[in-house]
């Protein structure tokens, strides 16, 4: 609904809560959990609970009214014991055994459980009794209360909910509840604690699905709705097991399938739990980057080892082959060693694939390309002097309108697509955009004046910068000035004394002026062949 | 002269970069488009200086580096101060006055001038006086306030929803169990309670003078939130008439043990309350658990560190009391009032910073009742602020109790003088000890919490 919402942000070691307006506060952190400066925040939703992790040093859960807590919190230690608790009505043996629950503050549903204590003893046979279980255990977290479930008479092997123990400080309870009383359901079969801290999760067909840390070559998924049911059983190993330290590198939820890459494959997980099958998609070059991954319109883009990939109904190619494969294949452009560290995000407005790297020699993801769907085609690399990039993500303003945006190393987050020109004021966004024109080039040619069309602005001015000659020609000393409040212009003449001629013309448009708007419409330039020389 | 290279594209949505091998035309290789967007602008294609940026936040966050940043689909009710946006409290009295997300200022809720709108003094105070509105007067679910409504002129008793925008008539509760124990215009909502997404209430039927005994009927209704239904809880009714549960009606209710109770109350001399519970959708009607004191009725309950608190009022001659019941099912009275005097009471038992709050009122009558504010801890009563003497002194009007109502972690009461003084105070507390006035005026006469509106 329009006007709802907040957002959840990492800043350094630290966790917030952040109106839709920008205004931050801190949340507090479980006893023990830290935030790691180095890494960054992912997380997903399911069932309004937001599972947070990567950065937190264990997985963390954000109810809907601002509270973490650890989603991984311990199971009862020990089994309850049973007795007799008085005279009642109850008549034979039975076997018990309970878990910690938390309770939704407004709605007072439960929204989560943890896995199940160890089963009971046998009680005593019971004659015309009541049923006492002590030994409750008192939850060292935060919980609402404890739920004991209970076998029929016998004591049989099904367990059905038998009676909660609210709060987190009894420890012993008495109930004379026969067994047509007990619960309906049997109790739930798919509790189970997270194995250990996710680095990787998304949200999937209503469940979640995650990779930790510790086990890297799993794919881990939770009970059906049930952001907080990570039974021991709910793993796919991603083959092949053990090939290298990083295991899987990249979950890519598809509409009815979930890619999950490592290096060198992609697999795809199919079906609904429990019926679901692991499916090769081909031994490709896999994600790089977890955060490379971005899902649009059922299409899967992820930043492989040389280049960017997309995995859709035609299978996996390289959208990168034929334009820009020395961005990723060579040292010239980015920091290639850190590929593992790029993040991109999908850009609406432009509908664009935005990919973050690091600058050639650079140690922060301070460059990013786009890969424009409409045109298919790349730009870039984009740059802005404003602050240093550390993350990004698409986020949602009070209208339902979603945005995205780029968080800085100082603290700030940064909305995109501005109508505006400029960010912030601190430096001009630097247009540069250099074209190189080699129509016939082994023919030496005469560059004559050039007409161009701009689009009108109030005032502002273009710098255009030729270089005629070979590959190798230096910039013209004196750059061409077109004024942006004409639309078309008739600028001078592109050979120059020093550069009277050559086969092969670079042009360089820049505009760098703060807030300043520029439009290349187009442009020509009549030649005169001069013949080969 | 060869053909001119022309590179074009007016209005069509970028300009052709591409880089082409060299023996075709045009041979036009971009090596460099930093800061350049294809302009999607109607008037034009080509290339444009991308959009500028600017900060979220206006601060930087103080931990560090933006690491990181998710959108959550769903305001937090419980942080209005620090996250999304949604409106406070409802507080009525002379009017509806809405709180702010910030609880900075009032402003007089369209919700007064909606039909349906809720009624405050069209039954809580049945069978009880003005005194005491200390039941809850309304459940609050996501983007919800549930509330006892009041529609046009006929005075019948109904399940409204205030969004913040709009009220609207959800179901009329039925008409009572026995014809001629009271018209619609007797039938009352006594308390809502709200378990597991669904919102239960509690209703008295009937006008208590007209019967005697166990003349307060009621009933407890389930209001499933899904389709907003009302479904009757167990099958027998409260009351008097055969085959009734005795106890007068329903006046507090509480889940514990996975069980709702439910307790009564008429104060009609010969009537002891009792204490029923029942599981919803598993028992076919209530099971009795206590008979408690002859003309004492249950005001108000709460869990408090795992066991069921209930307090009672009384009608004449004994001490109103506290009573719990542990896990195990043993009862025990655990504070007794001081007072015998009519009307001497205990209610609004409320959880805050893990201790037990309530109110006890040791006498009645023009201007003598005293009212004090306690807290519990599960060992001990200490007494936290004396509210006729603090804040209403001098005045001689009766001290009206409204309800608690917990918001962002924090308690708000409010309290009434009524007529002559119509003055009134709405208290807060954090922790449960110490209270501190959010508002005061000589006029509202709040008589109580609608409810809390979260989105």
């Amino acid at each position: 609904m329009p006007g709802e919402g907040f957002y959840v942000v990492q800043g350094g070691t630290k966790l917030y809560s952040m109106t839709l307006a920008g205004v931050a506060t801190e949340l507090t952190l479980p006893t023990g959990i830290t935030v790691d400066a180095t890494k960054r925040l992912r997380g997903a939703m399911l069932n309004r609970q937001l599972v947070l992790c990567g950065s937190p040093s264990e997985t963390l859960w954000l109810d809907p009214y601002g509270t973490l807590r650890r989603l991984a919190i311990k199971s009862p230690a020990g089994p309850p014991i049973l007795a007799s608790g008085g005279a009642g009505t109850l008549t034979g043996s039975y076997r018990a055994k309970y878990t910690f629950f938390v309770r939704d503050k407004v709605s007072k549903a439960v929204v989560w459980e943890s896995s199940f204590s160890p089963v009971s003893a046998a009680s005593a046979s019971l004659t015309n009794a009541v049923l006492q279980a002590s030994n409750i255990e008192i939850a060292a977290d935060t919980v609402d209360g404890r739920r004991v479930y209970r076998t029929t008479t016998g004591p049989g092997t099904s367990y059905f909910k038998w009676v909660d123990v609210e709060g987190n400080l009894q420890t012993v309870v008495i109930d004379g509840l026969g067994d047509t009383g007990l619960g309906l359901i049997a109790a739930p079969t798919d509790l189970g604690t997270l194995p250990g801290p996710l680095e990787l999760v998304v949200e999937w067909k209503d469940r979640l699905w995650g990779k930790t840390y510790a086990a890297v070559d799993n794919l881990y998924y939770t009970g059906n709705r049930k952001h907080y049911a990570w039974p021991a059983t709910n793993f796919i190993p991603i083959r092949p097991l053990g090939d290298d330290l990083i295991g899987i590198t990249g979950l890519l939820p598809r509409r009815d399938e979930l890619g999950v890459g490592r290096v060198n494959k992609l697999w795809k997980v199919v079906g609904d739990p429990p019926n679901i099958q692991l499916v090769k998609v081909g031994d490709v070059p896999g994600p790089v980057a977890p955060d490379s991954c971005v899902v649009i319109r059922d299409r899967a883009f992820y930043l492989g080892a040389d280049g960017v990939y997309v995995w859709d109904a035609q299978g996996v190619n390289s959208i990168v082959d034929s334009d820009v494969k020395p961005w990723f294949t060579t040292d010239t452009y980015f920091n290639r060693s850190r590929f593992n560290r790029a993040f991109a995000r999908y850009n609406e407005a432009l509908n664009a694939y935005e990919l973050h790297l690091a600058n050639a020699g650079d140690s922060s993801e301070n460059r990013w390309i786009a890969y424009h769907l409409d045109e298919k085609k790349w730009l870039g690399p984009h740059k802005t002097d404003a602050f240093t990039p550390a993350s990004s993500a698409v986020l949602q303003d009070s209208n339902g309108v979603k945005f995205p945006v780029i968080g800085d190393s100082a603290g700030f987050f940064w909305k995109m697509n501005q109508a505006t020109r400029s960010d912030g004021g601190v430096a001009g966004i630097v247009f540069d955009v250099k074209v190189r024109h080699n129509h016939l080039p082994n023919l030496v040619k005469m560059w004559l004046q050039m007409a161009i069309f701009t689009r009108q602005e109030v005032f502002g001015s273009l710098t255009i910068t030729p270089a005629i000659g070979e590959l190798d020609a230096s910039d013209q000393a004196t750059p061409i000035s077109h004024d942006l409040t004409q639309e078309r212009a008739l600028l001078r003449r592109l050979s120059t004394a020093a550069q009277p001629v050559g086969a092969i013309c670079t042009l360089t448009f820049r505009q760098a002026t703060d807030d300043q708007d520029c439009t290349i419409l187009g442009y020509e330039i009549p030649v005169v062949p001069q013949g080969r020389r | 002269m060869a053909d001119p290279l022309r590179v074009f594209d007016l209005g069509q949505l970028g300009v052709q970069l591409v880089r082409s091998p060299l023996h075709q035309k045009p041979a036009t290789e971009v090596i460099r488009a930093q800061n350049a967007i294809y302009d999607k602008d109607e008037r034009g294609g080509g290339l444009r200086k991308r959009g500028g940026m600017t900060k979220l936040n206006s601060v930087a966050l103080a931990g560090g580096a933006a690491n990181g940043a998710l959108y959550v689909a769903f305001a937090d009710p419980g942080n209005p101060l620090s996250i999304g946006e949604r409106r406070g409290l409802y507080v009525f009295g002379n009017g509806i006055q809405e709180y702010s997300p910030d609880l900075s200022a009032w402003t007089p809720s369209s919700l007064a001038q909606a039909s349906p709108f809720p009624e405050p003094q069209n039954g809580d105070n049945v069978p009880f006086n003005t005194e005491d509105h200390s039941a809850p007067h309304g459940v609050s679910l996501p983007g919800r306030i549930y509330f006892r409504g009041y529609v046009g002129s006929a005075a019948f008793a109904a399940i409204c929803r205030w969004n913040g925008t709009q009220a609207a008539l959800i179901a009329k509760i039925p008409a009572p169990w026995q014809s001629g124990a009271g018209d619609d215009g007797d039938v009352t909502i006594k308390t809502f309670f709200v378990v597991d997404n669904t919102v239960y209430l509690a209703t008295g039927d009937g006008d208590p003078g007209a019967a005697g005994g166990n003349a307060l009927f009621g009933r407890v209704f389930k209001l499933d939130p899904e389709t907003e239904t009302l479904t009757q809880i167990g099958t027998s009714a409260w009351g008097s008439h055969s085959g009734g549960l005795l106890g007068g009606a329903p006046m507090a209710l509480a889940w514990f043990s996975g069980r709702l109770w439910a307790a009564g109350g008429t104060l009609q001399s010969g009537v002891a309350p009792r204490l029923y519970s029942i599981r919803p959708g598993v028992d076919e009607d209530w099971t009795l658990e206590e008979t408690g004191t002859a003309a004492h009725s249950y005001t108000s309950m709460a869990v408090y560190k795992g066991e069921l608190y209930y307090a009672s009022r009384c009608a004449v001659g004994t001490a109103s009391r506290i009573r719990k019941r542990t896990a195990a099912g043993v009862y025990s009275t655990v504070r007794t009032n001081a007072s015998t005097l009519v009307a001497n009471s205990y209610a609004g038992l409320e959880v805050v910073n893990d201790l037990l709050v309530f109110y006890e009122r040791d006498t009645a009558g023009s201007g003598g009742d005293t009212v004090k504010l306690f807290s519990y801890d599960g060992s001990a009563f200490t007494e936290r602020l004396d509210v006729r003497n603090i804040h209403f002194n001098g005045t001689t009007g009766d001290l009206s109790v409204g309800n608690p109502v917990l918001y962002d972690g924090a308690v708000y009461w409010p309290f009434s003088i009524v007529a002559p003084d119509d003055g009134s105070v709405l208290l807060k507390s954090t922790n449960g000890t110490s209270w501190s006035v959010l508002d005061s005026s000589a006029t509202d006469n709040l008589y109580g919490i609608l409810g809390v509106l979260r989105d």
